[in-house]
């Protein structure tokens, strides 16, 4: 999953203009010439000069690179769905977290991403997961003392 | 000496052992996994450390990355896939004497030279900080900006791939590291009225994201190679290594030294220690033409190099604050949050924790020999512990991690969002590490820059004008001259790879 290096140096543009752009907003403190703007607006420079040097670079190159190339492998549906599945296992920690608890929730997430990476056997991706969670639970909330939200099973582990 | 016993008796105290064992465990199956190094280790550990005291805390760091740079040999000899970054140096040589039938020879000259280098680095770790240290004391501004820009410029120069892409990794470094309220002025950057962002970026999610989260996508696109063992069966490891030792006292020395100097430069770690004293190896031994074809010199030197570097990186962590590093950057973050603000004057108000620290060194290099050996007896088994279930349970403890530090989901957030970004960067050829020591030395860069401009009266000519700060100036300079050269020199036609 590689973006050519002019894609990068655009960003870097847009990024570098973005920060100098809100960093004049800053305000100065009155008898200093120096404030909170002086090193964003450095590290804004910063990225202007290497988006140019990644845009000029990637140019110049012969034959010019594809602006997005996926290895073949990679690029099969299955292994996007793959590669999907984790951040949208992140995604679904941080939204149903609160709602459904720690352990469902992580049951949840580690079972389907085993399930989706085995390509099948859910009932041993669901015990392994359950195991997990409890494991993860315990170590973190037990020994940790890290308040893990308990959610649906509050009546039960509390 | 009452420092010294105090020290020992947090080194020696049952929780610190304890904490010792399991992290030394964890290490050793991280670092015998491939694909999975010592700084992702080091990233999951921290979480847990979170809650412990400093000592325990560090010890585990400590005895967990000297484990992982070890166990990564294991998969390197008897699988041609290094487990860590800095076993890459010499695994054609590992692999080919198991090939040969010699996978004790290998694995045994990995495991007694890497506990030989660690020493030699611990030691070279307890005789130079207080020495350094003493020499910081006098740093001001002038100098503690130059050291830290030396820092974030070796980062970038020591960097895979182009040195503009290094670049472009420490300015984003640099940039979240200025997200937040403004510590002169008391103005909040960057934070779009975001609440939790006031604060700042907290590091630990951050790096929880860069490092494991990105490793965790890398997998599921497709870096899958299963290994097959040629050898099944491991005999004694210890055989034949009195003989190495006999045979190779000169690159026992120079691979040691030269790792640990290595590793105390700011930005350069096992890695690249690795590396340049196989070269080294190569350049002074009597049979250069044998290296590569299963040639047991390189992995004594390197391999002495590679863990000699872990003690050496720790120098400029604990003396200057200055990361010698990518596990170094997050043990300063981990400094940070233990109220043990790494610096000079750490040395005389804390000495006893520190000494605790080094003792750790010791007692994690001298475990390695009896743990090393149950790692390599147990391999076999490690292999087997499928990804498809492993990879989904470190994700669990990134999230886990991440939530626990501020325990808001907001960490989680900007782990997803650091880790899909790290995990693109290095999949176009962007080095992630540059990013986490601009994240970390970002605010000391801005503290000392400022105060010094403001003392300078905007005039750079005063940078240079104490002798210590001209010296890291010209020497900053030279380093960016080198990367000029470098970037400038014409790129070989070889596709680039991620990572």
């Amino acid at each position: 999953m590689v973006f050519a290096d002019r894609v990068w140096g655009v960003l870097a543009l847009l990024g570098g203009l973005a920060i100098i752009f809100a960093a004049r907003s800053f305000p100065v403190i009155p008898g200093q010439a120096y404030g909170s703007a002086l090193v964003p607006t450095l590290i804004g420079v910063g990225f202007l000069l290497c988006g140019t040097i990644l845009i000029v670079g990637d140019l110049r190159r012969s034959p010019r690179p594809p602006v997005f190339h996926l290895d073949p492998e990679a690029g099969s549906p299955s292994r996007l769905l793959d590669v999907l599945s984790v951040p949208a296992a992140v995604l679904a920690f941080i939204l149903l977290l609160h709602p459904l608890g720690f352990v469902p929730v992580a049951t949840l997430v580690v079972g389907g991403l085993i399930w989706r990476f085995r390509r099948g056997r859910p009932l041993s991706a669901l015990i392994t997961a359950v195991t997990f969670a409890l494991f993860t639970d315990w170590l973190f909330r037990h020994l940790l003392l890290v308040p893990l939200p308990l959610g649906l099973l509050s009546s039960w582990l509390g | 000496m009452d420092t010294i016993l105090t020290a020992l008796s947090y080194a020696l105290a049952p929780s610190t052992l304890v904490v010792v064992f399991f992290a030394s465990l964890f290490g050793l199956f991280v670092g015998a996994m491939p694909g999975l190094t010592a700084t992702l280790a080091t990233a999951l550990l921290v979480p847990v450390t979170f809650f412990m005291e400093p000592v325990p805390a560090l010890a585990a760091i400590v005895s967990a990355t000297a484990m992982a740079i070890f166990a990564g040999d294991l998969p390197g000899a008897l699988l041609r896939i290094p487990g860590t970054p800095a076993s890459a140096a010499y695994v054609d040589d590992a692999y080919r004497l198991t090939l040969k039938g010699q996978a004790e020879l290998a694995l045994g000259a990995g495991l007694v030279f890497s506990v030989i280098g660690g020493l030699v680095g611990a030691l070279v770790l307890v005789i130079a900080a207080p020495l350094l240290a003493e020499i910081a004391l006098s740093f001001s501004s002038f100098e503690y900006f130059w050291l830290s820009l030396l820092g974030l410029s070796c980062a970038v120069f020591v960097a895979t791939g182009k040195p503009v892409k290094g670049a472009v990794s420490l300015l984003l470094g640099l940039f979240i590291s200025t997200i937040g309220i403004d510590v002169a002025a008391g103005y909040p950057r960057f934070t779009f009225g975001i609440t939790e962002l006031m604060g700042g970026v907290s590091f630990i999610p951050a790096m929880i994201g860069m490092f494991a989260l990105s490793e965790v996508l890398r997998w599921a696109v497709g870096h899958r190679r299963a290994g097959v063992l040629v050898q099944q069966r491991i005999g004694n490891i210890f055989r034949g290594q009195l003989g190495l030792l006999r045979r190779y006292p000169l690159g026992l020395i120079r691979g040691s030294l030269l790792g640990t100097a290595i590793g105390i430069l700011p930005g350069a770690g096992a890695d690249v220690a690795a590396w340049v004293s196989y070269a080294v190896s190569k350049r002074f031994s009597r049979e250069p033409e044998k290296f590569g074809t299963g040639h047991v010199e390189g992995i004594v030197e390197a391999g002495a190099a590679n863990n000699g570097a872990l003690g050496g990186a720790w120098v400029p962590a604990l003396v200057f604050g200055i990361p010698g590093d990518s596990v170094t950057a997050i043990v300063i973050g981990v400094l940070y949050m233990k109220g043990m603000d790494p610096g000079p004057t750490v040395m005389l108000e804390r000495p006893e924790l520190l000494y605790a620290v080094f003792s750790t060194f010791f007692l994690a290099n001298l475990l390695m020999l009896p743990f090393g050996w149950l790692a390599i007896k147990c391999f076999r088994r490690v292999l087997h512990v499928p990804r498809e279930v492993l990879m989904p349970a470190i994700l669990l403890l990134c999230m886990v991690g991440a939530f626990a530090i501020n325990n808001t989901v907001f960490g989680v957030g900007i782990m997803l969002v650091l880790g899909v970004l790290a995990f693109f960067m290095e999949e176009s050829g962007f080095p992630v590490a540059p990013a986490i020591l601009g994240i970390v030395l970002g605010p000391l860069v801005e503290e000392n820059f400022i105060t010094s401009m403001i003392k300078a009266e905007g005039h750079v000519l005063a940078f240079f004008e104490r002798p210590i700060a001209a010296g890291l100036g010209i020497l900053t300079i030279l380093v960016w001259a080198m990367t000029v050269r470098r970037a400038l020199r014409p790129e070989p036609q070889i596709a680039v790879s991620a990572g």
